[in-house]
């Protein structure tokens, strides 16, 4: 399918000659003489792209652009300013609305066709990462949540539903009872919901550069306490900077130990350039090797914090796991 | 009316300069434009598209030509070295050398019809007569539509020589009359034309130069009717 482009420019030679130019490389192309008209052409149908000159009598290029960033339909459209001012401060200002990239006038074919070819396929391929994570997301939340909630909350109905069928016969250490069971599920609730919303956030931090940057800069000072406190077990101390923020660390521990059951013992070493978290779990419990590429809520946020801190998870033998996350240094 | 028409103040010497760079940058646009055009899909092309390549490279020439004169002549009238020249012109011989010059303005269809008494001769300077007649002419085609007739009359009037540009253009904004004859000043109906700004300011400043005077009128049945006299001795 061909691509649509709208160009808004009020000198018609200019506008006509672009039109020749995209034309000739097979895009569909719209034409908008002022900005009123392009603004309006661009509402009726969002193009795949714009081409807008800055001075135009009326309604500016400015206008142009804050009209289509302000509506939802538009927002994302690839903006391209022609400009026939040199200046600094009006092409930043065209930036800081949001245009993609501008073309001081006079241009070259080749310099508006690669401009236009780079703003359509980095949209397009933006669009698929976008498509496909959304659809990584609906997919775990659609498998994974109502039977990983069913769980805590079939617990909290079963309880309560006895309390309010039998109240009058229930005796004291029976309610206790009860009572306890609820709060233990109204809980797994609660933690569920919290993985669920890691998950989400993590799962968006992939997309967002910003937001993934920063993830990545955050590190763990003391892997040996996070560990212990995610696996109730004792680990040796060591002096370690992890390229991982605590809280992950500590999720993904206790993700890991989810799916494959509780460790026995865990270890903190550098080896070929990074740090090795092993896990050991009990050599006579019998178990197949660790499932790490299931469907399951822990899985999937086990694969997006190794995505996001560039870490590897690895079955050692039956019995022990390794996770392998880059060096940032011995403090 | 402004005593010096290019700005001396440093803020109004960059919006000049960025206008005139604007002003540039546009016909510059449609010259690289339509030569990488014939230059890539020449072959290919139908020879009216490429006609209508060569008039649009000749028409931008013709906008760029157009506002180097009357920016070099403002020039020349602020620094004070113009000297208005008395020479004799032969005004019909004048007059269709001129349209010659607005041709790269012409529109399809745009008829240009002349009325001057041939062996009209008049004592003035040529620089003046041609920067009126030039910059009346280019609005008066480029304000009108395809297929419209604009009429050119020169004829000797009360010891003088007067110039009328009479079009069938679309309705001129009267109400900005006066601000219009300031440098730099474009109509509201002026979207989508290209021009600096410049014609108008400089056709009065030749008027009152000469002790003359300019004005324009709107022509009963739509059209705008642009007149310039000029005290001048008149030969024939």
């Amino acid at each position: 399918m061909s691509r649509r482009i709208l160009v808004i420019e009020d000198e018609s030679s200019i506008r006509e000659n672009i039109r020749e130019m995209l034309e000739a490389e097979g895009y569909e192309v719209i034409e908008a003489v002022d900005g009123a008209d392009g603004v309006r052409k661009s509402s009726e149908r969002p193009p795949d792209l714009v081409v807008c000159d800055v001075n135009m009598p009326g309604m500016d290029g400015f206008q142009v652009i804050a009209n289509l960033r302000g509506n939802s339909r538009t927002l994302h459209v690839p903006f391209l300013f022609l400009t026939a001012r040199a200046d600094r401060t009006s092409l930043r200002r065209g930036m800081e609305l949001g245009a993609e990239d501008y073309l001081t006038k006079p241009f070259s074919r080749q310099e508006l066709l690669s401009a236009v070819g780079v703003r359509l396929s980095r949209s397009e391929s933006l669009a698929a990462a976008y498509r496909n994570q959304l659809g990584a997301l609906r997919n775990t939340l659609a498998r994974a949540l109502p039977h990983e909630l069913l769980t805590p909350l079939n617990g909290i109905l079963g309880l309560s539903g006895i309390l309010v069928d039998e109240y009058e016969t229930v005796r004291r250490a029976e309610m206790l009872d009860i009572a306890r069971g609820i709060n233990h599920s109204g809980e797994a609730l609660h933690r569920l919901v919290h993985r669920f919303l890691a998950y989400a956030e993590l799962e968006m931090a992939i997309l967002d550069p910003t937001l993934r940057n920063r993830l990545s800069d955050s590190t763990c000072q003391d892997p040996a306490g996070v560990c212990q406190r995610a696996l109730g077990v004792a680990v040796f101390p060591i002096d370690a900077t992890l390229g991982i923020d605590d809280e992950h660390l500590e999720l993904l521990l206790r993700e890991l130990e989810e799916i494959a059951g509780p460790f026995d013992s865990c270890s903190v070493s550098d080896a070929d350039g990074e740090w090795r978290i092993l896990l050991h779990a009990t050599p006579e419990t019998d178990r197949r090797r660790f499932p790490l590429d299931g469907a399951s809520l822990s899985s999937s946020l086990v694969r997006v914090i190794a995505t996001i801190y560039g870490a590897r998870i690895s079955n050692l033998d039956d019995n022990s796991l390794a996770v392998s996350i880059p060096l940032v240094g011995r403090t | 009316m402004t005593s010096s028409h290019l700005p001396t103040d440093p803020d109004v010497q960059t919006r000049f300069l960025s206008l005139v760079s604007h002003e540039f940058r546009t016909p510059l646009t449609v010259i690289l434009s339509s030569t990488e055009l014939l230059e890539g899909y020449g072959d290919s092309m139908p020879a009216q598209r490429k006609q209508s390549h060569f008039r649009r490279i000749h028409s931008a020439v013709g906008t760029m030509t157009a506002l180097l004169d009357n920016v070099s002549l403002l020039a020349r009238f602020d620094s004070g070295e113009f000297e208005p020249k008395r020479e004799p012109l032969q005004l019909s011989g004048v007059v269709s050398s001129l349209l010659e010059e607005v041709e790269p303005f012409q529109k399809s269809g745009q008829d240009l019809h002349v009325r001057c008494p041939p062996g009209l001769v008049a004592l003035l300077d040529l620089r003046l007569v041609r920067a009126c007649l030039v910059n009346l002419l280019s609005n008066a085609l480029r304000f009108s539509e395809e297929n419209s007739t604009i009429e050119i009359d020169v004829r000797p009037k009360d010891r003088g020589l007067l110039l009328s540009v009479a079009d069938q253009g679309g309705a001129f904004p009267w109400s900005e009359a006066d601000r219009l004859w300031e440098p730099f000043e474009r109509g509201s109906n002026a979207t989508g034309i290209s021009g600096s700004g410049l014609g108008l300011s400089i056709v009065r400043r030749c008027a009152t130069l000469s002790e003359g005077f300019a004005d324009l009128s709107p022509r009963p049945g739509g059209g705008t009717l642009a007149r310039v006299y000029l005290p001048a001795e008149i030969t024939a």
